[in-house]
């Protein structure tokens, strides 16, 4: 079956090809109306018949790692028979291989997605469009053939399988990569059509239109993508945070910022045709941050935790990128007549304004987050010395700039677009100003005032959800008094008919949760890294920790997720002397491959990785990580002649052995590492993030389809007649 | 000279904000950079109280705690010169002898570096192995 | 297994060939492309765009009028620029040739409508709705004695 999934892979190479093609001769070269429209429709189902095809190489793939088909190398690489189900499953984008399978895969479908969604329109930009996307999927498919092919096979087939990086066996991983990699290809669709519109000379609202959808589309993603990936740094890795400004998180969260200031200024654009320049820049930059993304991680070219060495890809996307910036600063400054304003600002109080400064901002965090992700390149290029700054220079500069991103955060709903009134703006800015004001002062009198970043923040945060609140109020107030609806009733229809609006709304809601979880959390955590003795206690925060007891289980841990043995510790918690709760962390010893290892050895001498126990509450989680000391003097002995008895075939041997290594363990359990946090209020970073993806599919739903639409209007026209009647 | 609009008012001071802001970003980061250096660089050019960003590869049999103190040794990824490196803080799961770690450090006594609470990083093992020799692909 | 594999691979090539080459040879051979009309399709489609936005601009500007962020002067001034416009696209799509499109286009229509309504009534519906009620001049009943 690799045969199968190379052949697709070859296909998909030719298929390419012949799209491209047909793309640019319906654009340039076809004379006759009916010609264009054969080779478009051509073209259109060449991305289909990607589609198709990588959807087969994935399933070649996803059957090989169910099957444990070692025959494969990916498979033999990142998977084996010990490997639970589920982590098999997805262990297809642990891999260089799988994961850029994974990309054209998806590339692909969403390609085909607004294809279908754009059939009878767009016209002038689709043959473009279509080039550009296929293009793209040929170059990934190209990296996989002649560079990393995923059905590469091994001529001696293992035995068994490396296994999934055990640090990878967490249930957020599973979706993290799928979710992000839909963040990229999503953001390439915007990127298309806006340079297929921009060589076609035809930038128009229906294309306004249908691009806000990707754009939004490919900022869910990727915030539910970056959002998973901070929750496995929280809650898996061994650090206790949950972003540490690696190049790789920046990476996914620069397309993010970009999208977030091109969602906006779009609105501008469309009511206005303001801001044609810059939408057009936003978008081009927006599709190449999301390749540099990707490329980030791919190359090696970074020192970063997921950077592993320089790889063969490099060169190639870098030759990429060097084209994609090279067409899109081409593009915009050849098309700056079709994108003349039609209007100027009218008054600096006015929410283009809000906007406009709003995108200034983003951008401006974008440009600090790009700045320092890529400053130990940009250092050796200048200063010939390599160097790299730390998250405290991030801190710097990030955070005023997010507290301004807030306050406009707050500001820009209560402007009107055009001009506001200074008289209504006062009226409405008053009471929630006052709100923030309030929770600025509780918590500085409250005993907060430690800390002024955190107080400013959460003040801000406070002062941007009282206004959303303001104007859900507001509006059901109007549609109340007009409609005659109760209250309950008119919410739902005040957001159902501005879904848009609205859902912004709760986007912003949830942002401002996130960010006074941030902001409390990482101010007022207390850490205390310390070796305990079985009975001993150490106090962190207003808690204390006292360990009192050893845990240890054979093949059967806690997570379930294939470790041999998984030892840990029973802490008790407690506050001024009373017991909250108790918290179990552990950590599982997992098998190797690597040869020298005694039989026994090699069922534990694998990746070791940390089980974090959390106690979860709305007002903060107690976080706790243990490093248990199984190499004692005793312990080591009591392996190394287990090495020496046991046969290397023998897994009830070897599983006795383990048994009584364990046994001694618990006996007589040495003194272990333990890194304990207490995080006040991180909760929020969660739910603020779910609250603002939720307030983005909000703005996602599209109208009712015309069957629907048509129902309706019988059934509100057969209501009209009985009432009448 | 006919008078500026108040468009081209605007975008000149916002332009010239956006350049003052970009400078002092440009120039702090030159500033508070550490360099990235590998342990042969670090033992030649240290100066002290100056911090480096260490790479390098776990040198084998050289892990060792005392109390809250992990003693370690990193190499050149080519092998070579070593240093010793006293760190206190997080230890990354993946940390082991022989894999890649990148450390922020500053001189210490006796020719030994102080490792940068919590500053540990271990590169992901070989996720992206290097594909199979050819004498085992098919 | 592996024996079924070059057969499989070749049948995708000829399926993928045969789809993807469809449009051009139902040109090339039959002299006609599969998809027609569609310019004339994209300019209805690019007006229903401008009007939609039209539309959800003037819906905003009334919820803000109506939560008294907007003042009046300044909401009246829109909705008549906004009117005006709006009126101009219903005409460009009636010119278009609206009136002979499939029922599906006509329910396309009301779809942005019901979309874009804003959270009140606003009067312009009312005005359009009552211009369009008012029956059309019959060309043909006039000729009929």
């Amino acid at each position: 079956m690799a045969g199968l999934g190379r052949a697709c892979l070859l296909l998909i190479l030719a298929v390419c090809a012949y799209g491209i093609g047909a793309g640019l001769y319906s654009a340039r070269f076809a004379r006759a109306r009916g010609e264009r429209e054969s080779w478009l429709d051509s073209a259109r189902r060449c991305i289909y018949a990607v589609a198709l095809l990588t959807t087969v190489a994935m399933a070649v793939l996803e059957v090989a790692f169910l099957r444990n088909d070692f025959r494969f190398y990916t498979v033999a690489t990142t998977s084996s028979r010990t490997t639970p189900e589920l982590y098999r499953a997805a262990a297809i984008w642990a891999s260089q291989e799988g994961s850029l399978l994974l990309w054209t895969w998806l590339l692909s479908l969403w390609s085909s997605l607004i294809l279908l969604l754009t059939r009878r329109r767009l016209r002038d930009a689709a043959p473009y469009a279509i080039s550009i996307l296929l293009g793209l999927c040929a170059f990934f498919d190209a990296l996989m053939v002649f560079y990393a092919n995923p059905f590469n096979t091994l001529r001696r087939i293992p035995a068994e399988g490396d296994g999934l990086d055990p640090l990878l066996r967490f249930p957020t991983m599973i979706l993290h990569p799928p979710m992000l990699y839909s963040g990229y290809t999503l953001a390439m669709i915007p990127f298309a059509f806006g340079a297929g519109a921009l060589i076609a000379r035809r930038i128009d609202a229906q294309w306004i239109r249908l691009i806000r959808r990707f754009a939004l589309a490919s900022w869910l993603f990727l915030g539910i993508g970056i959002l998973l990936g901070a929750r496995w740094s929280f809650a898996e890795l061994g650090w206790g945070g949950y972003w540490g400004w690696d190049p790789v998180e920046n990476a996914a969260l620069l397309p993010w910022l970009t999208g977030t200031a091109f969602i906006h200024s779009l609105m501008i654009q469309e009511r206005r045709g303001m801001l044609k320049v810059w939408n057009a820049s936003l978008v081009l930059a927006t599709g190449t941050l999301a390749v540099m993304g990707t490329f980030l991680v791919r190359s090696g070219v970074l020192d970063s935790i997921h950077a592993f060495g320089a790889s063969t890809l490099g060169v190639p996307f870098l030759v990429l990128i060097a084209l994609l910036i090279g067409g899109s600063i081409y593009l915009v400054v050849s098309r700056r007549p079709l994108l003349r304003s039609e209007h100027r600002l009218e008054s600096l109080l006015s929410r283009e304004a809000a906007f406009l400064a709003n995108n200034l901002v983003l951008v401006g965090l974008g440009f600090v987050v790009f700045w320092g992700t890529y400053f130990p390149l940009i250092s050796k290029v200048v200063a010939g010395q390599q160097s790299s700054v730390g998250p405290p220079w991030f801190d710097r500069y990030t955070v005023p700039l997010a507290l301004v991103l807030v306050a406009l955060t707050g500001l820009g709903p209560l402007i009107p677009w055009r001009r506001a009134s200074l008289a209504g703006l006062r009226r409405h800015l008053l009471p929630p100003l006052a709100v923030g004001a309030a929770v600025g002062l509780g918590l500085a009198v409250g005993g907060l005032g430690s800390s002024p970043s955190a107080v400013a923040a959460v003040s801000l945060c406070a002062f941007a959800i009282a206004v959303t609140a303001g104007e859900v109020v507001r509006g059901v107030r109007v549609r109340t008094a007009v409609a005659h609806e109760l209250p309950a009733v008119a919410l739902i229809r005040l957001v159902a008919r501005n879904r848009r609006r609205y859902g912004g709304y709760l986007v912003h809601v949830g942002i401002a949760l996130l960010l006074i979880g941030v902001a409390v959390s990482s101010s007022f955590m207390r850490q205390q890294e310390r070796q305990l003795a079985v009975g001993q206690a150490v106090k962190v925060g207003p808690y204390t920790v006292r360990y009192v007891k050893p845990t240890a289980s054979l093949l059967n841990g806690p997570d379930h997720t294939g470790a041999t043995i998984d030892v840990g510790a029973v802490l008790e918690v407690s506050r001024n002397g009373r017991r909250q709760f108790l918290i179990k962390p552990s950590e599982g010893f997992y098998p190797t491959t690597e040869a020298g290892q005694g039989p026994v050895s090699a069922l534990i001498g694998g990746q070791a990785v940390s089980h974090i126990a959390i106690s979860a509450g709305i007002g903060g989680d107690f976080w706790s990580a243990i490093e248990p000391n199984i190499h004692t003097p005793r312990l080591t002995e009591i392996l190394e002649r287990a090495n020496r008895i046991v046969q290397p075939t023998n897994a009830t041997e070897a599983a006795v052995a383990l048994a009584v290594l364990l046994r001694e363990y618990l006996r007589e359990a040495p003194p272990a590492q333990f890194n304990l946090i207490s995080y006040p209020f991180v909760e929020w970073v969660w739910l603020g993030g779910l609250v603002g993806l939720l307030g983005a599919l909000i703005a996602l739903i599209p109208p009712p389809p015309p069957l629907l639409a048509r129902a309706r209007a019988k059934v509100g026209s057969l209501v009209g007649a009985v009432a009448e009647g | 000279m006919a008078r500026p609009s108040r468009q081209t008012i605007r975008l000149t001071v916002t332009l010239s904000l956006a350049v003052i802001l970009a400078c002092g970003l440009i120039y702090t980061s030159f500033s508070a950079a550490n360099p990235t250096v590998d342990p042969t660089t670090l033992l030649k050019e240290a100066q002290p109280g100056r911090a480096y960003e260490l790479t390098g590869v776990v040198v084998a049999h050289s892990v060792r705690r005392v109390g809250e103190t992990l003693t370690f040794q990193i190499a050149d990824r080519q092998g070579g010169a070593a240093v010793t490196v006293d760190y206190s803080g997080e230890v990354p799961d993946p940390f082991r002898e022989g894999r890649e770690v990148i450390v922020t450090v500053r001189r210490g006594p006796g020719g030994t570096f102080v490792g940068e609470r919590n500053s540990l990083i271990t590169k992901c093992p070989s996720k992206y192995k290097a594909a199979p020799p050819a004498a085992n692909r098919s | 297994m592996e024996g079924v594999v070059p057969l499989l691979a070749l049948l995708l090539l000829l399926v993928i060939a045969a789809f993807v080459s469809a449009p051009v040879r139902s040109w090339l051979f039959e002299g006609r492309a599969r998809e027609e009309g569609g310019e004339r399709r994209e300019r209805l489609e690019a007006l229903r765009a401008e009007r939609t936005a039209r539309l959800r601009e003037l819906a905003d500007a009334e919820l803000d009028f109506r939560s008294g962020k907007l003042e009046e002067q300044a909401f009246l001034a829109m909705k008549e620029r906004l009117g005006r416009e709006v009126l101009a696209l219903d005409q460009a799509l009636r010119d278009g040739g609206l009136a002979d499109l499939e029922e599906g286009d006509r329910v396309a229509e009301k779809e942005d409508r019901e979309d874009d309504r804003p959270a009140v009534e606003v009067s312009l519906q009312h005005r359009s709705a009552a211009k369009r009620s008012r029956p059309a001049a019959d060309p043909e009943g006039a000729g009929q004695a």
